[in-house]
């Protein structure tokens, strides 16, 4: 049986890097600690070098969860390059509400707070003629740092969304958002994969989602894009969605309307 | 296993020093999406913790913010969250320092425009609220950075004294559509017998405005004007239609001597 990318990188680790390691990896959260045994889109040298940053932050004094993280925040997009040909024509993701206001907020320079962005953002919910608003909202990042989005792997240029539930709770349970409750509002984003600058798409690793205890690494080494892993329990039996992550980048090519969901 | 430390495991100091890293996204933290800002988490987090624990926080991000207006340090992004999350606990102390803050802000240039924003923003949003005069102060300091912001606290309090704010307003259509709209959040909380009035006042004071502002504050106004059910005094516009007819009373529609609400 050949060995796992982890044990690969392992193997390619002095041996006190590899037990210092190892004997860390076991202490993290179980699933972040399974998700590292079991990563395939992490080319065995970043994997190496991942570990190796791992292992210098836990010498350094930082308890292990933090160094994980840390030496996570050196090792992004490193998964595999969709080429552009093949990227997606439509991608989406979901926020909360609370967090795109504060991106909103933020981007406008004192032209708009918090609060006011997420009075707009209810309000315009649904539109497509949003008026000045769509200056504020264009402006605004996608996400912060390191954007996770999804996509229709059956026809890349249909909205993601049209295929999966309407309702609060289909929506997070077939992307995998196990942190949201009923009480946090979540807002559904579409873009333009074109019209929002062509950022490189990549498949997620384990890196990326550093200690997000939802992240599942997909089995297949060959597989161009990330699989998300529905929420448990699942009656409506939905399947797994297509996951890419891309630098952070602007709402520019945002499509309208957006939506805001309630539970 | 996990040998994560629990918040609540922290004594008092340990949980100022956590909070501090939290901010700067270096905590876990019960994230919705993994690029959620932190001081969402932390305020999400802070309604599991146990009640000393959640005093010791609240106890650390006023320390923290009281920091903040002594010496200024810390990153924007920092700055930021620690910010957000001051108004998300709506502490009136933490309120009372950023307003003297602000009222300094001439005088302390070791705060960027950008930080000085975050406070302004933030003072908007938390209660209590400033008084109009803060606001009206804070505007005239510096009407090109600061004339966004100080509007909108002066609209949170007190619509109508904001009105006359608006001539002095920065003549770019940036601030027109960032006006038209925290108009539309003020007239939606106004009292349905207010509303019109509301309109009129600006309308009123359009003509002293600069032009690159004006359209998308017009446009505001002239869309809660059509919005407007013509029965609100049918009476009279049916008088005024058999005498002037149609096009006069459309020239004449906007004119607040026209209306007698």
């Amino acid at each position: 049986m050949s060995l796992s990318a982890y044990q690969q990188a392992l193997a390619g680790l002095t041996d006190h890097v590899r037990k210092k390691a190892e004997d860390a990896r076991v202490v993290l959260p179980d699933q972040v600690s399974r998700n590292i045994a079991d990563e395939t889109a992490l080319a065995i040298a970043d994997f190496m070098s991942l570990l190796s940053q791992f292992v210098v932050r836990l010498a350094s004094g930082e308890p292990p969860r933090r160094a994980w993280v840390e030496a996570c925040r050196t090792h992004k997009r490193k998964g595999c390059t969709i080429h552009d040909a093949d990227c997606p024509e439509i991608l989406g993701r979901v926020k909360g509400l609370d967090d795109h206001a504060a991106a909103i907020a933020r981007a406008s320079r004192g032209d708009l707070t918090k609060e006011q962005a997420r009075k707009l953002l209810l309000k315009y919910s649904g539109s497509v003629d949003l008026g000045g608003f769509e200056t504020f909202l264009r402006e605004a990042a996608l996400g912060s740092y390191l954007v996770w989005a999804t996509f229709d792997p059956a026809d890349f240029r249909v909205n993601p969304f049209d295929r999966l539930p309407r309702t609060h709770h289909g929506i997070c349970t077939a992307l995998g958002l196990g942190h949201f409750t009923p009480s946090d509002i979540l807002i559904v984003l579409v873009w333009g994969y074109a019209d929002s600058g062509s950022p490189p798409l990549h498949r997620p690793t384990v890196a990326d989602a550093e200690d997000y205890p939802y992240y599942r690494p997909r089995p297949e080494v060959d597989a161009r894009w990330g699989l998300t892993e529905p929420l448990s329990p699942n009656p409506d039996k939905l399947s797994p969605q297509p996951e890419v992550v891309m630098p952070e980048t602007t709402s520019r090519g945002l499509r309208l309307p957006f939506q805001v969901v309630h539970a | 296993m996990n040998t994560s430390i629990s918040v609540d495991d922290l004594n008092h100091e340990e949980v100022r020093a956590w909070l501090e890293r939290a901010l700067r996204g270096q905590e876990f933290l019960p994230l919705l999406t993994r690029d959620e800002f932190p001081h969402l988490g932390i305020a999400r987090l802070e309604k599991t913790l146990k009640p000393a624990t959640r005093d010791s926080l609240r106890d650390g991000a006023l320390q923290l913010v009281r920091q903040f207006c002594v010496d200024g340090r810390g990153e924007t992004g920092y700055v930021q969250e620690l910010l957000a999350l001051a108004a998300a606990f709506k502490q009136p102390e933490a309120v009372q320092m950023l307003a003297r803050l602000a009222d300094d802000f001439s005088d302390l240039s070791q705060f960027s425009t950008e930080i000085q924003l975050a406070v302004l923003a933030a003072l908007v949003d938390m209660s209590p609220p400033q008084s109009v005069e803060f606001w009206v102060r804070i505007f005239n300091r510096d009407p090109e950075n600061y004339a966004g912001l100080a509007l909108s606290g002066v609209l949170a309090i007190n619509p109508a004294r904001a009105i006359e704010l608006l001539p002095k307003m920065p003549d770019t259509e940036r601030a027109g559509q960032a006006t038209a709209l925290k108009l539309d959040l003020a007239w939606d909380d106004l009292p349905a017998g207010q509303r019109h009035q509301f309109v009129w006042g600006v309308q009123n004071v359009l003509g002293r405005c600069g032009c690159r502002f004006v359209p998308p504050v017009r446009a505001w106004a002239d869309s809660k004007e059509e919005s407007r059910p013509t029965t609100v005094n049918p009476s009279l516009l049916a008088a005024l239609f058999k005498s002037l007819g149609p096009a006069e009373v459309d020239a004449r529609w906007h004119s607040p001597k026209l209306c007698s609400c």
